[in-house]
């Protein structure tokens, strides 16, 4: 019975700053609203909620890879039969079959390369919205150094990635495409060695991206950490050294806002943190069944067919993993980014 | 980034055309030999030559939008705390003056005023007090909320 009046007493105490603070997580996009749990007020739970939602999403994605990759299968074992043939034409017969190939996963990997970047452009879009929520309810908590500081990484690096994403690792990918279809149709090794550039050159890109994003969220967290911890430190000390009850009033105020903004600053952070994954997911998954397909193509194909079919498949299966590398890495920085206003101050 | 983005592309441009070039030479002419070196040369030039020009001069300025941005949104949620303290501390401080009228059978209302820092500067009271209730709650305001008499101010 004392736990349950303290628990009132508690919620009481908390409810006046709570409502007097009055920040919220932003609505989740169009794209993740099917997904997004119903109740977003534990993490691990709401994840399982996703989980289990885009499960259901895996049969129809199967199929439709399945599809295209029977086409492929179906296209490469002609040619093979074709060059078999006593006469047949070898070199027309493989450029006939590297062609249909290429025009055969070109037009699912079309669709699919910009669904990965409509996926960034809407992870973007949605972190634009949920970094102030988040960076203003670590400032309510005492950490402005640390929210303002962890702001300014996070919206560059996401400016940056978003952009080189539009401008450079999208059309590097088409180009990557354009080389490793020249490369299977014409031959000679100095395409190959340039579309081996393109793939390292992005692959880098996108790492030293990460690498120096989680750099700077690493060292801002413990510099800025410590000057939000001393300031507190101090406006503590002040505090106590104000008029007895007047102190005691302050005191308990400050406290009472400091904790009531840390359960928002989580609130807001476990939504925006569901979120991210609700919009994310399901096209990662899509163009995951895809990569792993081709995959799983590019062996079969290696059995029966060519060496420049082959590596075609595989050059389009790499291609889907460039596309999950990119949805994946600004799903991650807007992650780890997040976990770092919820880590708190000091 | 668009400087970028055309250099990629006239890369791949270059190297595409120089390899159907020499694809379609013969491997082991002078003929071919000289385009193959004419087509190495060329695609040297269109790799090495932009590498040059490529400046990255603004980011600097570029960082410091989004800083002052995410200073502009920390202030936001200091703003927010401060007045979520104000409050709280201005509705702490009448309840307790009303308490302590409550004691001596006064019935008032309390207004409070703080200062920027959220400390209580002035007091305005309403009602019907005796004397003597007046000038015990005239002490404990001065004393315990450190308001001076000077800023208590009676109506009624």
């Amino acid at each position: 019975m004392r736990r349950i009046i303290r628990m009132i007493l508690l919620v009481l105490v908390l409810s006046l700053p709570v409502s007097a603070l009055d920040i919220t997580a932003p609505q989740v996009p169009e794209s993740g609203r099917a997904l997004m749990p119903s109740s977003a007020e534990t993490f691990g739970e709401g994840l399982l909620e996703v989980i289990r939602d885009v499960l259901g999403y895996f049969h129809p994605e199967l199929k439709e890879a399945a599809s295209v990759c029977m086409g492929v299968i179906a296209a490469a074992m002609v040619a093979s039969i074709l060059k078999s043939l006593p006469g047949s034409p070898m070199k027309t017969v493989e450029l006939a079959g590297t062609v249909a190939v290429a025009s055969m996963l070109l037009n699912a990997s079309n669709s699919l390369i910009s669904l990965g970047a409509e996926t960034v452009h809407q992870i973007s879009e949605y972190g634009k919205l949920l970094l102030p929520a988040m960076t203003a309810a670590m400032a309510a908590q005492g950490g402005v150094t640390s929210a303002s500081a962890l702001y300014a990484g996070t919206a560059f690096f996401d400016s940056l990635l978003t952009s080189l994403v539009v401008k450079l690792l999208t059309p590097m990918i088409y180009v990557y495409l354009a080389l490793s279809a020249a490369g299977s149709a014409i031959g000679g090794d100095m395409l190959k060695k340039l579309r081996d550039f393109m793939k390292w050159a992005y692959v880098w890109t996108l790492k030293i991206i990460l690498y120096v994003f989680t750099g700077y969220i690493s060292i801002t967290g413990v510099v800025s950490g410590t000057t939000d911890a001393a300031t507190l430190k101090a406006a503590k000390l002040t505090i106590s050294g104000v008029v007895p009850v007047v102190g005691s009033i302050l005191s308990d105020a400050s406290e009472a806002v400091l904790v009531s903004a840390g359960t928002v600053k989580n609130a807001v952070g476990v939504y925006g943190l569901l979120a991210i994954i609700a919009v994310w997911i399901g096209p990662f998954l899509k163009i995951g069944v895809h990569y792993l397909m081709l995959k799983l193509t590019a062996g079969v194909c290696g059995l029966f067919s060519g060496k420049p079919i082959t590596d075609l498949v595989g050059d389009f299966s790499s291609v889907m993993g460039f596309v999950l590398a990119m949805t994946g890495a600004v799903s991650l920085m807007f992650m780890i980014s997040t976990v770092c206003f919820m880590k708190g101050v000091g | 980034m668009e400087e970028i983005r055309q250099y990629v592309l006239s890369v791949a441009a270059a190297a595409i055309v120089v390899a159907i070039v020499t694809g379609l030479t013969a491997e082991k002419s002078s003929g071919g030999m000289i385009l193959r070196l004419m087509g190495g040369l060329f695609l040297a030039f269109t790799v090495l030559g932009p590498v040059a020009e490529l400046s990255f001069g603004d980011v600097g300025e570029y960082f410091a939008a989004f800083s002052s941005d995410g200073e502009q949104a920390a202030a936001d949620g200091k703003f927010a705390a401060r007045e979520a303290v104000c409050s709280y501390i201005k509705s702490e401080t009448e309840s307790y003056i009303l308490d302590k009228a409550d004691a001596f059978g006064a019935a008032l209302s309390v207004e409070v005023k703080l200062t920027e820092g959220g400390i209580p500067d002035s007091v305005r009271l309403r009602g019907s007090v005796s004397p003597y209730a007046k000038a015990c709650l005239e002490n404990m305001m001065a004393e315990d909320l450190g308001i001076s008499k000077e800023n208590q101010t009676w109506i009624g």
